[in-house]
């Protein structure tokens, strides 16, 4: 068996609407070994993975992969299931994944989805080797693979503080990711976007951040708002280190000046060998030190957002419990306080109290420390397997209970011939309605009206770095059928498909490679969102296809107004634009909403006519106003621009 | 003449002196005549600006000698200090001498110096004094803020924001209250940790650049050769390869073009860690500064470099360069030395040289390959000259990282053109960078970033102030600091007060205690919770420490009485009081205004030292200067017919009935109603409209809730107990004049006096008791003994009790909780009881544990 080639595909593509990976599998010698053909390849397999019964499968139950297995199934299959299971096992579920034939004997298309992208690779090599030791009867230390993988997934893939808040993100259908393996997360695109970096927002001030993290000014600043927090001070001499203990009053904490919450710190220090023992251990490192009182009681995670409590919980012997609805209003209002004190508007505080249903002031409860790096683990409901503080950072990033919260209309532009003049007519009329309008087109990506990047990148690129931008409010995507194919589309919904053309003539005879092209082009019309509009070419030989795959609206387009197609949608209360004359009629319904006058149109070829009906359309759909587009067209001056062959 | 130092104290805000913080020494003068001949050997010492120490022998005495001497040494440290006062005292050869300072430990030790200086030089010794001040010069560089940070504060203090310190670093707090800005460097608290996280990283940094088309060079790791061979072929231009973490120039090669470069520069550069290359963009170095989305400085950095003479070594050069005293050892001075360390002999060695190689005449050499100021590089200011689309680039980069405050790394051939025409790029984004280059180029103009920034951190209409009302006098404080808080609180203000009693904030209690001085004040400030604050400053804070705030909105007076506390601190007469009571009204804003009690003459005085307006209230309407300031146009409040009246000129604006102010018992208790209308006149003063200033008075009642131990009036059985703090002369009148509105037969009282009063003021309240009363019951407690011996207080009182009139009975107790159960004990149908409460919460709790057991 071998790995060909691995195609990484970002957002909407062929196979599915999530990034996926599409590896070209040769399987070799195992062409024909069916999984029930090979003696005891099975019960190895299910040894080593036997989390494997969970998968569904085709059959749709659990265990349904299981009776493929026994009923026969070929190592494409398998490896994709496998594939799966070992990103499952790393913490990464994952729903989807496809194994096809290709035209060559034995060499397999093996699509799995992915989170992140280099552990998934990682998955699909060892998945292969498993195989490959399955299927030979090998001894296999699943055990140490997976201890590597997960070293590995530790080192390069996210944390689990991150993978909450990418969960919770794609809960809520909020488009989110990594920018460039980093640690800096999206959430959202364009303007809309928001980031987080371990668990940090963009709205976490550093000097709040290094406040938290220095204990000898947080306890001050706490104290004097008035906020209840263990007596403590800089610990210079270990000579001083029990009388200062004594002072304090047995026993003690002693722990570095300046750390993360729970780091090197030493608790419940009660006699003299202990508390030098400490000094000891925590000099070692080089660290100025602080003694402090210790707090007995229970520990409570507390996590205000903008002045509310949004999750609580008490870390006990048997886990996490969820407690916010016990919290003492006087225990949030000094959590609020301590928040605003130290000028966090997200914020982790801790506090030890015996019971947090009574105020802090009436047991010798105190706060013990504050986070600004959040770890939101502390807040992970095992009952739901929601993360409650990933789901109220999202609320906070996106708060309107809107329907597609943190994205920008994206305009996908697709089509045989005409989309490229269709994508630039588009971006010209938005510039002059002073839109902070990006597009990305074979030309190159303009920022408004900037070209930022000249050279041709693959569109997937293009559209990840254009939503990337945190200056735009609407992106235009030129997406042809072979860039879809190569990279998919990077994005996963858009509020516009704008289909310039799809006709017969422009189409290759080969019927399978119709067909391949019309699977290509599909996912964009596939990406429409339900408040979305599909811009058909009426009369294309595609677009009755097209049009059924729409979820939101379909607007038509055409030479003519004769059109039978659009008599019916018109008939339908749909929206039409034609060409009648010299103007551009803009219809909904039976009404004539508007007529443009463009004074190039007589000397514009049919291809080049049907790409700015398809400009205009999305253009009056998105809201411009007729006359507005009509003055835009008529400033338009690159209509013979050089179009790159597109097939 | 030798002096001897018999106290010293920092007075950290606006003091009786100055508004300027100062030092006032206490010192006592010895032996003869000083001979200025004597100083002649030190003549010749010269401060930071160039001044020697001659100028200060034209002082006429030998204490203004010392003093502008303190300051002179001061001036050495590199302090800008001037302002100095000498103040005899009661004593003949006893002088205050004032000093201004900047750096509270540097004037400490200054004062310290001279003493010991006259010391010697009265013993004929001779005073290693050039040494001592080099010593002090370099404790004020340790000491003070970096240059950075200092240009950023006296931008800020430009625009009259108070700034302060907050740790020994440089976190500083701008502002007060909730409308502060913090500061650390040039980071604000509106810097982003996230965007602080992402400069960091460069290669994450340089995709968002691209992302956004800000131009930078190509650039990727690599783990081996052949990758790095094969960027180059794919960009087709020579490249650079250096260390991913690398600094200072250690590891990088540039200008590789053959596979041979490109090994040998991999291999070198692999040694120091994870190896990336780049593009190679030739040029020079510069250095962006933006602020918020601004191009505010641009500097062209050079690395450090000599130039021959013919004669000279590079190290005798070095040497030279680095006798410039403006040459500091790090970041504390505008410009660093220049060091000859192991990098730089390599650096030389690259070139052929060492550092005893003598340079021909203007012969220059690098001596170090990065341009950092901080290993000695020079920056040439080139705001003027960048192009705008170079300027529109670097404030891109800022904003796709999310940096406020950046520094952006540019390399260009030429900063005056578009970075696209030229290959120019963008390599870096620092947070926090440094301003010294910007503030002190070595050549070209010095830029205001620090303006920049005081005005990322304000707008233009801020003042980084909340209101601050300051309030003092002998009586009434805290029942005004009370009425106004709880007015404030109504409108919506989060608002803390400090007083007597403690510091709160709203309903939340910081600290408890007495709390009226400086310390309380700066911690409440700098609380970023509070909206408003309202502060009790008594005389003793003043004193001790000056204000604990540098300006308030509305200062209020509200009277001085016969005084109190006369006799301590050097505070004598009513004229001295005054003089440290008037220190707030010296502090109001220009556009804020002093509230001043017309009918008290010392008070009415103060209006000569208040920068802004006057607002005069009176019981009264009929007060003369009340009359004569209304007559000019001004603004008075005052009661007339039954209401509080506000009115400006003769027009009057708003009247509020007395008997809807429930703390002055339908207008029948006149210290309350001056406590109201100097509440009112505050409330006006600060521009709240009148009818949140009515629902406020209204619902203010001055029980033991809202003004514990202020006049606290409860009728229980028939009888009338009232709770009230009062303690000297002043506050006993007011109290004895209001009785007859609270009808009874027999009057008892419970008092004591405190024991640092003057024995006259303590016969006297005695005698105010035994003429008003008709049971006296007295004690003593160890509380306010104060000093005195057992049964003194009891004594003194009782020699004025005796004198009195009406007293019929008295007795005697050693606890103040004793004489008070004594006296509720006692209480019968148609009695009043005055019960003057010192432990203020204690007896309230009595008072209401009595009461809910119905025993009173």
């Amino acid at each position: 068996m071998d790995i060909r080639d691995i195609r990484v595909l970002h957002g909407l593509n062929m196979w599915t609407y999530r990034s996926a990976l599409e590896a070209i599998v040769d399987l070799g010698a195992l062409k024909d070994a069916a999984s029930n053909e090979l003696p005891g390849f099975n019960a190895r397999l299910m040894a080593w993975l036997p989390s494997l019964v969970e998968h569904r499968c085709s059959i749709g139950e659990r265990g349904g992969f299981c009776q493929r297995l026994t009923r026969g199934t070929y190592q494409a299959h398998i490896l994709e299931h496998v594939c799966l299971e070992l990103q499952s096992l790393l913490g990464y579920p994952i729903g989807f994944g496809r194994a096809r034939e290709t035209d060559e004997e034995g060499v397999y298309k093996v699509i799995v989805g992915f989170q992140d992208e280099q552990v998934a690779i990682a998955c699909l090599y060892r998945a292969k080797e498993l195989l490959q030791a399955a299927v030979e009867d090998f001894p296999y230390d699943i055990q140490a693979v997976l201890e590597e993988l997960k070293e590995y997934a530790r080192q390069v893939g996210l944390t689990d503080s991150e993978r909450a808040l990418i969960a919770a993100a794609k809960q809520r259908n909020i488009p989110c990711g990594r920018v460039e393996h980093s640690h800096l997360l999206y959430f959202g695109q364009g303007k809309k976007q928001k980031h987080s970096w371990c668990a940090l927002t963009d709205d976490t001030g550093s000097i709040a951040y290094n406040i938290v993290d220095n204990r000898e000014l947080l306890p001050q600043l706490l104290r004097s708002a008035g906020l209840p927090v263990p007596e403590g001070h800089l610990l210079s001499d270990r000579g001083e280190a029990w009388s200062d203990a004594e002072n304090l009053g047995l026993p003690v904490v002693i722990k570095r000046r300046y750390a993360a919450y729970a780091q090197g710190a030493q608790l419940n220090l009660c006699t003299q060998a202990a508390v030098e023992h400490a000094y000891d251990l925590a000099k070692d490192d080089g660290y100025s030190l602080i003694i402090e009182q210790f707090v007995s009681g229970s520990t409570y995670h507390l996590l205000m957002i903008h002045g509310q409590l949004v999750a609580a919980s008490c870390e006990n012997s048997s886990g996490i419990t969820h407690v916010k609805s016990l919290v003492h209003p006087e225990n949030i209002h000094y959590a609020a306080l301590a928040a605003k004190i130290v000028g966090l508007k997200i914020a982790h505080i801790v506090m030890v109290a015996e019971d947090i249903q009574k105020s802090l002031r009436k047991q010798q409860g105190k706060i013990v420390a504050m986070n600004a790096e959040l770890n939101l683990l502390y807040w992970q409901d095992a009952g739901s397997d929601q993360n409650l503080a990933a789901t109220a950072l999202m609320a906070d990033f996106f708060p309107e209970a809107q329907d597609n919260p943190g994205r920008i209309p994206i305009f996908s532009v697709s089509g045989l011939k005409g989309q490229n003049l269709a994508a630039r007519l588009l971006h010209h009329i938005f510039l002059q309605q002073k839109q902070d309008v990006g597009l990305a087109c074979q030309q190159g990506i303009w920022l408004k009206q900037r070209l930022i990047n000249p050279a041709r990148s693959d569109q997937a690129k293009a559209a990840m770095q254009l939503l990337g931008n945190p200056w735009i409010d609407c992106a235009i995507l030129e997406n042809s059928w072979q860039g879809i194919q190569a990279m998919g589309l990077g994005f996963e919904r858009c509020a516009y498909a704008v289909i310039t053309d799809v006709a017969a003539l422009d189409l290759p005879e080969d019927p399978d490679q119709q067909e391949y092209i019309f699977k290509n082009i599909r996912s964009v019309v596939d990406g429409v969102k339900t408040s979305g509009v599909a811009i058909l070419p009426a009369e294309d030989l595609l677009t009755p296809a097209l049009a059924k795959l729409c979820g939101g609206q379909v607007c038509y387009f055409s030479l003519t107004g004769e059109q039978p197609v659009l008599q019916a949608h018109a008939a339908a209360q749909g929206a039409n634009v034609y060409l009648k004359g010299h103007f551009i009629i803009l219809a909904q319904g039976q009404e004539k909403v508007a007529a443009l006058s463009v004074e190039i149109l007589s000397q514009l070829d049919e291809h080049a006519q049907k790409s700015l009906l398809a400009a205009v359309s999305a253009a009056w759909l998105s809201g411009s106003h007729a006359e507005g587009i009509a003055q835009a067209l008529n400033s338009f001056r690159d209509w013979f621009v050089q179009e790159p062959q597109s097939l | 003449m030798t002096f001897t130092l018999l106290a010293v104290r920092a007075l950290r805000g606006p003091n009786i002196w100055s508004r300027l913080t100062v030092l006032e020494a206490v010192l006592e003068q010895q032996g003869k005549y000083l001979s200025k001949q004597s100083l002649t050997p030190y003549l010749d010492i010269k401060n930071s600006a160039g001044l020697s120490l001659s100028s200060c022998i034209a002082e006429h005495s030998d204490w203004d000698l010392f003093a502008s001497l303190v300051i002179f040494f001061q001036q050495c440290a590199e302090m800008s200090v001037s302002f100095w006062q000498v103040r005899a005292t009661s004593v003949d050869n006893v002088h205050k001498v004032i000093v201004a300072y900047n750096e509270e430990e540097v004037a400490r030790r200054a004062l310290e110096i001279a003493i010991d200086f006259f010391a010697a030089l009265c013993a004929d010794q001779n005073y290693p004094l050039a040494e001592q001040l080099t010593a002090l010069r370099d404790m004020g560089r340790k000491e003070r803020l970096g240059p950075s940070t200092q240009a950023i504060v006296d931008a800020v203090r430009a625009r009259n924001i108070p700034v302060m310190r907050l740790n020994e670093h440089n976190l500083l707090q701008c502002g007060y209250g909730s409308r502060q800005a913090k500061i650390q460097a040039a980071e604000t608290d509106r810097t982003s940790i996230v965007a602080e996280n992402i400069a960091q990283h460069k290669e994450l940094s340089k995709n968002l650049f691209r992302a956004v088309g800000v131009p930078t060079p190509r650039g990727c790791s690599v783990k081996s050769v052949e990758e790095a061979w094969q960027f180059a072929c794919q960009v087709k231009a020579p490249i650079v390869i250096k260390p991913e973490s690398g600094h200072q120039g250690k590891g990088v090669a540039v200008n590789l073009q053959t596979l041979e470069q490109i090994q040998a520069g991999f291999e070198a550069a692999a040694k120091l860690g994870p190896v990336m290359v780049e593009t190679l963009i030739p040029g020079e170095d510069y250095r962006l500064l933006i602020v918020g989305n601004r191009l505010v400085a641009a500097a062209r950095r050079e690395p450090p470099s000599v130039i021959g003479d013919g004669k000279k070594t590079i190290a005798e050069l070095v040497a030279e360069i680095n006798e410039n005293p403006l040459r500091g050892e790090d970041h504390a001075t505008v410009l660093s030395k220049l060091i000859l360390d192991d990098i730089a002999v390599g650096v030389l060695a690259q070139q052929g040289l060492t550092v005893d190689t003598v340079l021909a005449a203007k012969q220059k050499v690098v001596i170090r390959a990065n341009a950092n100021l901080s290993t000695g590089g020079s920056a040439i200011d080139v705001t003027d000259s960048v192009h705008p689309e170079v300027a529109a680039r670097a404030i891109d980069a800022a904003a796709v990282v999310g940096l406020n405050i950046a520094g952006i790394d540019v390399i260009a051939e030429d900063i005056s053109r578009p970075l696209e025409e030229q290959n120019g790029g963008i390599v870096e984004v620092n947070a926090a960078p440094g301003l010294r280059m910007h503030l002190a180029p070595t050549a070209g103009a010095a830029q205001p970033v620090g303006e920049a920034i005081a005005d990322l951190l304000f707008a233009p209409h801020e003042d980084g102030r909340i209101p601050i009302f300051a309030v003092t006098g002998t009586n009434g404080k805290t029942t005004t600091v009370r009425l106004i808080a709880h007015i404030l609180r109504a409108a919506g203000f989060y608002t803390g007060i400090t007083c007597t009693e403690g510091v709160y904030a709203n309903d939340d209690c910081i600290d408890s205690g007495d709390c009226s001085g400086p310390k309380s004040a700066r911690l409440l400030l700098k609380n970023s919770c509070i909206d408003a604050a309202v502060l009790e400053v008594a005389r003793g804070g003043i004193l001790r420490e000056g204000l604990g705030f540098d300006f308030c909105q509305v200062a209020v007076v509200t009277n001085l009485g016969a005084g109190d506390h006369l006799g301590i601190q050097g505070i004598e007469t009513l004229d001295d009081l005054a003089r440290v009571k008037q220190t707030i009204v010296s502090a109001v804003l220009p556009q804020g205004a002093a509230v001043l009690n017309a009918a008290d003459p010392y008070v009415a005085a103060m209006h000569a030292v208040c920068p802004a307006e006057i607002i005069y209230f009176a019981c009264d309407d009929s007060t003369p200067c009340l009359q004569a300031h209304l007559a000019k146009g001004g603004r008075g409040v005052f009661v007339a017919h039954g209401d509080v009246v506000f009115s400006q000129g003769d027009k009057i604006v708003a009247r509020i009935p007395l008997r809807n102010i429930p703390l002055t018992h339908q207008g029948k208790v006149k210290f309350q109603v001056e406590n109201v209308c100097a509440a009112s006149a505050a409330i006006w003063a600060f521009g709240l409209n009148f009818s949140l200033l009515a629902q406020g008075l209204l619902n203010f009642k001055g029980d033991n809730a809202d003004a514990p131990g202020r006049f606290n009036v409860i009728y229980s059985k028939e009888a009338f107990i009232i709770l009230d703090y009062g303690h000297n002369v002043s506050a006993l009148e007011s109290i004895i004049e209001s009785l007859p509105q609270f009808p009874h037969k027999r009057r008892s009282v419970v008092y004591s006096a405190a024991g640092d009063r003057r024995d006259s003021d303590i016969v006297a309240q005695g005698l105010l008791l035994g003429n008003a009363f008709d049971q006296v019951i007295i004690y003593e407690d160890v509380r306010i003994m104060r000093g005195r011996p057992e049964g003194e207080i009891i004594q003194k009182l009782k020699q004025g009790i005796e004198q009195g009139e009406r007293v019929q009975q008295m007795h005697t107790f050693y606890s103040e909780e004793e004489a008070a159960i004594y006296a509720l004990g006692h209480v019968q149908a148609q009695d009043l009881l005055l019960l003057q409460v010192d432990d203020v919460l204690g007896i309230s709790q009595l008072v209401q544990g009595l009461l809910e057991k119905e025993a009173l």
